[in-house]
């Protein structure tokens, strides 16, 4: 793990609150994380607990209330950013993996992992990434088929591949393996740990906490805030 | 351009998008086909309104326009005036064969000029004779010629014509008639050969020789050659008598057929033109006095189809002369031993090819008033010489303003209806467009989570409707081309369905219900309830135009008794079809760009939960 004077992803402070009719229900009540350059931080906590609406916030997929919370990108605050950068953000910056893969079903394998490149102009490299990422996760020979001939599994890998095809410096991963049995978890897990090793930063939202211990850090949410728990070494 | 990817991939891994071109392409045909339609009937009924008055017409009541060949001259010398012709305009009653009388507008015309303007010839409308008349013509041309034709009979033709004519029960040799044939009067001869020329006309042929047969063919041409009736009605004579055309629903003999022709009462019994009719008018004296009626026998020489039913109804058209001589309007010596000259009531005017007849009547005015000026010391009692102040020059649409004002006000019923429909099948194209696009909600959110641009997946979404509407738009296009181009034989179809339609149904039902049976054993549900549904509609119709077609029956949708013309109109109005296939196209786009729209401004994750 390299050293590093700033973190590469801070959050700080968030709240979000879900309105739901005339109930206002707050989810996050002034969560705070950090994430350095290339860490692995692994996200615990119940069910509901707001694991998912963090890593949403992270990843610029929805905001924190207006005015209360703050997340910060290689020291720059995310809710400055003009629409162009917001987009760029989402693009390059970061990956994110859904626990329900979120493939378009229309495209093949092949296209939909390299939609990130076809949406902005791609990173330099970035197409031919693509099918280097699923030769590794051994999708080599299924480029050219559509994701509802695929096994969960295999959709989970294809879903990582276009997160990380334009080279993001942070995975956001929620449940990357809840929907899987654990063989084939496992087998994903595996391939997030060497995709961390050449240096990318992960923050994973899990249950489990057998998963969470592969992890640089655990932190849980618990109550609308972030705690530590113990750091793990590895 | 991932757009046309993404757009490609939509169009052809799903259904759906099909079935929105051909909701597109079927609004799109339905508007065309129901426009087209609805303004071709309107544009004949308009139309109808210039049948038999030309463009402009000059009208002076009561004392007429004399010197009307002069002004006649003076018109057709203008470049924007193709040709001018006299009317003299009456009213009076007109005693009917069958005993009836019933008043009528009677236009005394010059036929030859009259065509010119109003292309009356065309309204002629017989041109042969129709069933079962010769027989009633035969008997009579044989009254005319009687006493002629029974001199030339010999004594075998005489006793053919008794046995001919003696009951079939009768044992009355032949013998026994030889000697009878010398007791039978002139009179009861005459009677004898009509009731053969009118009940068994190849018996008469036969007994006849061929000079006798040509003495009765020559005693009424129309017996020779039918389309003599056409040129009788053209020359406005029958037999050299002056002649009345009578408009086609004055007389009660003449049925109107769904189809649009018609049929002559009691088998041509009542058919118009064989009688004579009387013409009973009031003459109005120039001093406005009123003099006794006076009655004129003429025969009938044709009839006339003028397709509206004011003019059909009660319109008779006499030559010009004895219009005039009933009216008073003719020629005439006056005390003081000069000549006052015959005149005209109207004179119609038709424009010269490419001119309107706004801009012939202002040609037409200024040359009446130098008409008048040049002529009215010429006439004895200049009193008598309408002035320009007192002569009414109207366009045929301010003529016929009351005839055409309620079509105006219903093309604007019509241009409301229309929006309706218009605005219903935008709808439906909006809704549809709409509920594809929705659906695809979580696909922007998926490509909004990962970068995509606002802009990125509008574009999208506008080339899929694009796409969808320009397919489904020219293929509605030229289905309702189609449809309203061949609607008359659509029309006809469904007049008299023809059986291998029927057949044709059932054999499809049949074929629907086998695939069911044979996909139900392997226990799928959804053959089942698609080949109920399907079949259901298939046999009703089959079965349906089976029994229409065996029993004759049609379904008369377009009945030429109600709507006065033939033909359902199929010119298609392409201006509007352009408008339909543009709005269709414009719909589709917007149906797509909305809800798009919409998912492209939330934050990704509301699209990705969306429901
Ligand atoms: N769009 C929304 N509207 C209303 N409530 C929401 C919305 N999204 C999340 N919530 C609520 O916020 C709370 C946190 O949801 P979140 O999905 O972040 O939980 P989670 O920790 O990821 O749970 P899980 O482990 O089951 O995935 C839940 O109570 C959920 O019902
Ligand atoms: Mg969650």
């Amino acid at each position: 793990m390299s050293e590093q004077d700033h973190p590469i992803l801070v959050a700080t402070d968030l709240h979000k609150t879900y309105r739901l009719g005339q109930v206002d229900v707050p989810v996050l009540k002034g969560a705070s994380l950090q994430v350095e350059q290339g860490e692995w931080v692994a996200v615990l906590g119940s069910s509901g607990s707001g694991k998912s609406t963090l890593l949403h916030l992270l990843g610029d997929l929805d905001r924190p209330d207006a005015g209360r919370g703050e997340i910060r990108f290689k020291n720059q605050s995310l809710h400055k950013h003009s629409r162009r950068q917001r987009n760029a953000y989402r693009n390059r910056s970061i990956g994110f993996v859904f626990q329900f893969y979120h493939l378009l079903p229309e495209l093949t394998v092949l296209e939909n992992s390299l939609l990130p490149t076809m949406v902005a102009p791609a990173a330099p490299g970035a197409p031919d990434r693509a099918e280097g990422l699923l030769e590794r996760f051994g999708l080599g020979h299924r480029l050219q088929h559509r994701p509802r001939e695929l096994s969960g599994g295999e959709r989970q890998r294809v879903a990582i591949a276009r997160a990380l095809v334009n080279g993001p410096e942070v995975l956001l991963a929620d449940e990357p393996t809840g929907n899987l049995d654990e063989r084939t978890g496992a087998g994903i897990l595996e391939l997030l740990q060497q995709e961390h090793e050449k240096g990318l930063g992960i923050v994973m939202v899990t249950h489990d906490r057998r998963i969470a211990d592969m992890a640089d850090r655990i932190v849980e949410l618990h109550d609308g805030r972030v705690e530590n728990a113990a750091a793990v070494s590895r | 351009m991932y757009q046309s990817l993404l757009t490609n991939r939509y169009l052809t891994s799903r259904v759906i998008p099909l079935l929105a071109v051909a909701a597109v392409a079927l609004c799109v045909a339905l508007v065309i086909v129901v426009v087209s339609v609805m303004s071709g009937f309107l544009e004949q009924f308009r139309a109808a309104g210039r049948t038999l008055i030309g463009d402009v017409i000059v009208h002076a009541s009561l004392h007429g326009v004399p010197y009307y060949e002069d002004l006649i001259d003076r018109i057709e010398r203008n470049p924007l005036a193709d040709s001018a012709t006299p009317v003299v305009e009456t009213w009076g009653v007109l005693r009917m064969p069958y005993d009836e009388t019933t008043a009528v507008q009677i236009w005394g015309i010059e036929p030859a000029s009259f065509d010119r303007v109003t292309d009356f010839a065309d309204t002629l409308y017989w041109d042969e004779l129709p069933k079962g008349v010769d027989r009633y013509l035969r008997a009579e041309a044989i009254e005319r010629i009687g006493p002629a034709l029974v001199e030339t009979l010999t004594f075998q033709q005489q006793v053919a014509i008794l046995l001919d004519r003696a009951p079939a029960d009768s044992d009355r040799s032949r013998e026994e008639l030889a000697l009878q044939v010398p007791t039978v009067p002139e009179k009861d001869w005459i009677t004898l050969l009509q009731m053969l020329g009118r009940y068994d006309p190849e018996q008469l042929e036969e007994i006849l020789d061929e000079h006798q047969w040509a003495m009765i063919l020559e005693a009424d041409d129309w017996l020779i050659d039918g389309a003599n009736i056409k040129r009788d009605g053209l020359a406005m004579t029958r037999h050299g008598r002056p002649a009345i055309i009578a408009g086609m629903h004055l007389s009660k003999g003449n049925m109107r057929t769904t189809g649009g022709a018609y049929e002559v009462q009691g088998n041509g019994r009542w058919w118009l033109p064989r009688f004579d009719g009387t013409l009973t008018t009031i003459r109005v004296d120039r001093e406005g006095g009123v003099s006794d009626p006076e009655n004129i026998i003429l025969p009938f020489a044709n009839e006339f189809l003028s397709n509206v039913r004011l003019v059909d109804k009660q319109r008779v058209f006499i030559p010009l002369e004895t219009a005039q001589e009933q009216t008073g309007l003719f020629e005439a010596p006056t005390i003081d031993g000069g000549i006052d000259p015959a005149r005209a009531t109207q004179v119609l005017i038709r424009a010269a090819e490419g001119f309107t007849p706004e801009e012939l009547l202002a040609e037409i005015v200024p040359i009446y008033e130098a008409f008048y000026e040049a002529r009215v010391n010429d006439i004895d009692d200049p009193e008598t010489f309408p002035p320009p102040a007192f002569v009414t020059i109207q366009t045929w649409e301010e003529m016929q303003a009351d005839f055409i004002g309620p079509v105006e006000k219903e093309r604007m019923l019509m241009w409301i209806l229309f929006s309706i429909v218009y605005i219903v099948c935008a709808a439906l194209v909006l809704a549809i467009m709409w509920s594809i696009v929705q659906e695809k909600t979580r696909d922007i959110g998926i490509l909004r989570s990962i970068g995509a641009t606002r802009r990125g997946i509008i574009g999208i979404y506008l080339l899929y409707g694009l796409v969808i509407g320009i397919i489904g738009g020219v293929l509605g296009f030229f289905l309702g081309w189609l449809i309203t181009y061949y609607i008359d034989d659509i029309h006809d179809m469904l007049g008299a369905p023809p059986m291998w339609l029927g057949i044709a149904l059932l054999a499809a039902a049949v074929a629907v219900i086998v695939w069911a049976i044979i996909r139900v054993r392997s226990g799928d549900l959804l053959p089942t309830v698609l080949g109920t549904f399907i079949s259901i509609p298939l046999v009703l119709l089959g079965l349906v135009i089976v029994w229409a077609a065996a029993t004759g029956q049609g379904f008369v949708m377009w009945d030429a008794n109600t709507y006065y013309f033939p033909d359902v109109p199929n010119s298609v109005d392409l201006v509007v079809a352009f408008i339909t296939l543009v709005g269709g196209i414009v719909f589709s786009v917007l149906g797509a760009f909305i809800p798009a729209a919409k998912a492209a401004d939330m934050d990704p994750i509301k699209a990705l939960r969306y429901e």
